[in-house]
């Protein structure tokens, strides 16, 4: 673990001009070890929208339907004024959770900013919820987490808070499976929600056996009645559905950095699933 | 012993059991009233209970009741226990409730239920509302829910997301690039992969440049197609998760509505009260939320819980009544008859709904009988007007003072009039009713039947012994000590004796209840077992005691000849004529010194009472009759030629009634024929022209109000009072004055006519004409001609002068 025994871990929660990361705070909180964490806020101006403002030729669709130029200094002051309202959001919403705080805004790219703040991190959540397609590839994700980074990362598109549903993967080829059974369970429990293991099974094993090992096994980690799915396959669309159907707003996926495992197919989960993921690294 | 009085007159003074009609005791057959049963027997009431009862049965509109009599006859109890009688055993009417109005909430609806039924609506909707809050946040916890929802949302984020990557595509193609801005989105060429700088733009050839402007030209449209497709979908996603709760609500809910419907299958307008309730808990499901604490997340106004919308506001309830309502309003303003909104202060504005109508006493009445007191509505602003169109239209229509003057703008309600049909008894004094019969058309249209109500009744032995009963009923109903039979007999005299009538009792028992009462506490005082006739005796005295300070003054001052009033001796043209003033309750007599003075005139009496604008009407007209009987009876061949002025000596105040003209007259004829008048007499009563003596008012209290000057000077038994022999029905004299009659040291004469009152008052035979037109010599009329014929000639020598000088120029 990054965090030494006895010292408060230290959660990092990224958000862009998009978000204000309030539905975020609580998962990060439910996810740290420590009953009193530092919680970082780092707000990234994307240095490619800049890059835009910077283009004569560019051109901004308001959502009104106008059309207007992309001037730069518009854009400063836009985003100037988001990060006060985010950073104003972040704190009040720190505040009320009882969490030590700070907010800090760079620029530059999320991913990469924000696992450079994530060094020393417990958790690091990314807020993705108007991340435009292409903007947040599992291509440059994987390639950012393949550095050093935190043992958790939270891929939220959208919140999760206390009550809603917790979905784990159950991969036994990762070295990980336990730390994001374990993970799993510890935000179930905190958040008092129901819980359920997504399991494949393959042809020639027993699924019953498996199934009444992953129940113990969540059991054992403190979850009163794990609820446990049998899937055909491992694959994204598969995941998807087994998440929908049990409606839950967090799916948790080893990820290991010699690994990755299904977290090849984050991208097209990102797209298919409509909560939050979180890739247990460590 | 009696004193032989000299006069020469044939009336004869009357003895002292003609001035008092006793109550023989012995007649009342029991020795106290704890014998007597409790009756609510209603004496000489006839004609009004008639009326009560035609009045009551007719059920036309129109036919309401006015009860006309005066205030302490009982009229409210009377009223009251005969509409009880008649409503018993009648149907209980409806009950009424006020629900609301789901299309128009200012707009309250009025439901008619059979009576009780309108509680049991009210606990079927309070059971519903509990079992709805359990029921429908049930259903938005249920997994159906959270999925359903959880699968419209996707739907829409994926349409959305399918979008952007359309564009994001269609960009990649056209080599843009497509990225979010805090307020929409931003496009610009690229070159493999990279933004193109404005220099290297510029160096591209210009077809290029074209091509990539339009490009930019054709993605910017793709961009604002897909951002108007935005709020389309969004109302989508919306009108699908109302399908939703639709589905899952009404599925809910119809079931629990569904029970309550059953019992209201026939109350066509309560069943579609329900179906409309049905959509309103559906739109407004997320009310019966709770926050955790039990209460409803939508507040509502005033701090209520918005689900109040769904109570029942029970505005009448007959629950358990087995008869028709009869409601007294002691008070009916507009807001206690036609019932009233109430509003509660919100934030500085004044709010309600239909849980704040509070009911009227009409709403309350309806279906049974409202008795209200005439004078008091009269007297409520607008509530004369407003119960008038509440009869005449057929319906309760709430409506505030201040809506009706337009003074107040807050927005209120408009609760659905409801059909109103039921007895209004207004109870007034007569001139209330005559008043209103005379300037208000409406109300003869609107109180066809009047109930007029004995003042007095007559005291014959049935009418007497139901009096007993009544004053048993009292005096137990009051935990007063029971009475004698002699109390109640000299009680009885009184009740004549408040009437100043022996042959007639009065219906204002609240004054003879009066005297019970204090009777009451007299014999209190002395421990006494029952209440005697002493009691009785001893509680009119005390209340006489209580009242009588003017009367001692003017006694006093006449005592001190202040107030100048001769007991005897004679005087020309001076006469002690008999007044009674009334002061509050009480009335006393009082003597007053009448003069008058004669000389040559024309023929005019001057009331100086009326020049001086102190004299009535009805005391002008008695003079204006004692001059008419002057000129007729008296040298009647010749013009009058006389000029005479009469007054009230020392009389500062207005003089009101002809009970003096007889007094007037008497002085008027002894000024002419220049006799004395004895003053040791009172003379009251009117005259009319012939000379005939007649009724007046008053005749006890005026012969007490001289036999009190009499005696304090010392009773001589030359003094007495005459009267009109027709008001001999109505002595109930002072204990003290039959005494002193029985004694005779005073005398009542019953006089027929002016003659026997002047030969009374002069010792002089008045004198009749004979068969050659002629009194006889030395009578006081033949008197009273030749003075006037001399008169008669003075005046003819006066004006003869005048001609002659008129003649000779002088």
């Amino acid at each position: 673990m990054a965090t030494e025994p006895g010292k408060p871990s230290l959660v990092v929660v990224a958000l862009d001009a998009a978000e204000r990361g309030e539905h975020v705070i609580e998962l990060a909180r439910a996810l740290a070890r420590s009953d009193t964490p530092e919680v970082l806020g780092v707000f990234v101006e994307s240095s490619e929208l800049l890059a835009h403002a910077g283009s004569r030729l560019a051109r901004e669709i308001l959502l009104s339907g106008a059309e207007r130029a992309l001037e730069h200094a518009r854009l400063e002051r836009q985003l100037r004024s988001q990060a006060a309202r985010a950073r104003a959001a972040f704190e009040a919403v720190s505040a009320r959770l009882g969490l030590r705080h700070r907010f800090e805004i760079t620029r530059g790219d999320l991913l990469s900013e924000s696992v450079k703040r994530a060094g020393t991190a417990e958790v690091l959540v990314v807020s993705l919820a108007q991340a435009v397609a292409g903007r947040a590839s599992s291509t440059a994700l994987l390639r950012e987490l393949a550095a050093p980074s935190p043992p958790l990362v939270v891929l939220a598109r959208h919140g999760w808070s206390p009550g809603q549903s917790v979905a784990v993967l159950f991969d036994e080829a990762s070295s990980v499976n336990e730390a994001a059974l374990l993970a799993a369970a510890r935000v179930a429990i905190h958040g008092r929600s129901p819980l359920t293991a997504l399991v494949p099974v393959s042809g020639d094993a027993d699924a019953n056996e498996v199934l009444e090992r992953v129940a113990a096994k969540l059991a054992a980690f403190g979850v009163p009645v794990p609820h446990v799915i049998q899937l055909e396959r491992a694959d994204a669309a598969a995941i998807g559905r087994a998440s929908r159907a049990c409606h839950a707003r967090l799916l948790v996926l080893p990820s290991s950095g010699d690994n990755m495992g299904p977290a090849s197919e984050v991208d097209e989960l990102m797209q298919r699933f409509p909560g939050a993921l979180m890739l247990v690294r460590r | 012993m009696a004193k032989e009085t000299t006069t020469h007159s044939s009336v004869v003074p009357l003895p002292a059991d003609r001035l008092y009609t006793h109550c023989d005791p012995a007649l009342l057959g029991f020795e106290t009233t704890e014998e007597l049963e409790t009756t609510d027997v209603v004496i000489g009431q006839n004609r009004a209970l008639a009326a009560l009862d035609f009045g009551v049965r007719v059920a036309n509109r129109g036919y309401n009741l006015f009860v006309l009599g005066q205030p302490g006859s009982q009229r409210h109890r009377i009223v009251e226990e005969f509409l009880n009688s008649r409503s018993t055993g009648a149907e209980a009417p409806f009950d009424w409730c006020y629900l609301n109005n789901f299309d128009d909430d200012r707009k309250p609806i009025a439901i008619r239920l059979p009576a009780g039924r309108g509680l049991k609506l009210r606990d079927d909707l309070a059971r519903l509302v509990d079992d709805l809050r359990g029921a429908i946040p049930s259903v938005f916890e249920s997994e159906q829910h959270g999925s359903g929802i959880a699968e419209i949302n996707e739907e829409f984020e994926d349409k959305v997301r399918a979008s952007l990557e359309e564009l994001q595509q269609k960009a990649n193609e056209s080599e843009l690039s497509l990225v979010s801005t805090p307020h929409g989105f931003a496009i610009a060429p690229t070159s493999k992969g990279k933004l193109i700088s404005d220099e290297d733009f510029e160096r591209l050839p210009e077809d290029e440049k074209q091509r990539r402007k339009e490009a930019m030209e054709k993605m910017s449209e793709e961009m604002r197609r897909h951002i108007e497709q935005l709020p389309r979908w969004q109302k989508e996603r919306r009108d699908k998760i109302r399908a939703l709760h639709r589905e899952l609500v009404g599925f809910a809910v119809d079931q629990l509505i569904d029970q309550v419907r059953e019992g209201y299958g026939d109350f066509p307008r309560l069943i579609d009260y329900f179906g409309k309730l049905r959509e309103d808990v559906i739109q407004n499901a997320q009310m019966f939320q709770d926050d955790g604490d039990g209460a409803p997340v939508a507040p509502g106004p005033a701090g209520a819980s918005a689900l109040s919308r769904y109570k029942v506001n029970l505005l009448v309830d007959h629950s358990g009544d087995e008869r028709a309502p009869v409601i007294y309003e002691n008070n009916p303003s507009i807001a206690n008859l036609l019932g009233r909104v109430e509003h509660v202060a919100q934030f500085g504005a004044l709010i309600t709904n239909f849980t704040m109508i509070l009911p009227g006493a009409l709403h309350k009445a309806n279906g049974g009988f409202l008795i209200l007191d005439a004078d008091r509505v009269l007297r409520e602003p607008l509530a004369w007007s407003a119960l008038k169109r509440a009869l005449a239209g057929g319906e309760i229509k709430i409506e505030s003072m201040g809506q009706l003057m337009s003074l107040v703008s807050t927005v209120s309600l408009e609760p659905e009039p409801i059909p109103s049909r039921l007895k209004v008894i207004l109870i007034g004094e007569r001139w209330v009713y005559y008043l209103l019969s005379a300037y208000d058309p409406e109300f003869s249209e609107l109180f066809k039947v009047a109930a007029d109500f004995e003042d007095r009744i007559d005291r014959s032995e049935e009418n007497v012994g139901q009096y007993a009963q009544l004053l048993s009923s009292i005096a137990r109903a009051e935990g007063l000590l029971p009475l004698t039979r002699a109390a109640v007999a000299r009680t009885i005299e009184h009740g004549a004796r408040i009437l100043g009538d022996a042959e007639k009792l009065t219906t204002l028992l609240r004054d003879v209840a009066d005297v019970v009462r204090e009777a009451n506490f007299w014999a209190g005082q002395e421990s006494a077992r029952t209440i005697d006739a002493s009691h009785i005796e001893q509680a009119i005295d005390a209340q006489i005691q209580r009242l009588s300070r003017i009367r001692s003054e003017m006694q006093e001052e006449i005592r001190r000849s202040t107030v100048l009033i001769d007991t005897d001796g004679t005087e020309v043209a001076q006469i002690n004529g008999l007044s009674v003033l009334q002061i509050g309750s009480f009335r006393f007599g009082k003597p007053s010194r009448i003069t008058a003075s004669v000389r040559v005139g024309d023929g005019t009496i001057v009331d100086i009472e009326r020049e001086t604008e102190l004299g009535g009407p009805i005391h002008s007209k008695g003079v204006l009759i004692l001059s008419s009987y002057l000129r007729s009876r008296y040298a009647t061949d010749i013009p009058l030629s006389v000029s005479a002025s009469l007054v009230f000596e020392q009389s500062y105040g207005g003089v009101e009634g002809d009970s003096a003209s007889i007094a007037e007259t008497c002085a008027l004829l002894s000024a002419i024929a220049e006799l004395p008048i004895r003053q040791s007499l009172a003379v009251t009563g009117s005259v009319n022209q012939r000379g005939t003596a007649q009724v007046i008012g008053g005749v006890n209290e005026k012969i007490e109000g001289f036999f009190d000057i009499c005696k304090q000077r010392g009773l001589t038994g030359d003094q007495g009072v005459l009267i009109p022999k027709d008001n001999v029905q109505h002595l109930m004299l002072r204990r003290d004055v039959i005494e002193a009659v029985e004694n005779g040291q005073f005398h009542v004469y019953p006089i027929a006519s002016v003659d026997q009152a002047i030969e009374l008052l002069t010792g002089v035979p008045a004198g009749a004409l004979d068969e050659a037109g002629r009194f006889p010599p030395g009578s006081v009329n033949e008197r009273v001609d030749t003075r006037l014929r001399l008169l008669a000639e003075t005046r003819r020598q006066f004006e003869r002068t005048d001609k002659e000088k008129e003649a000779r120029g002088d």
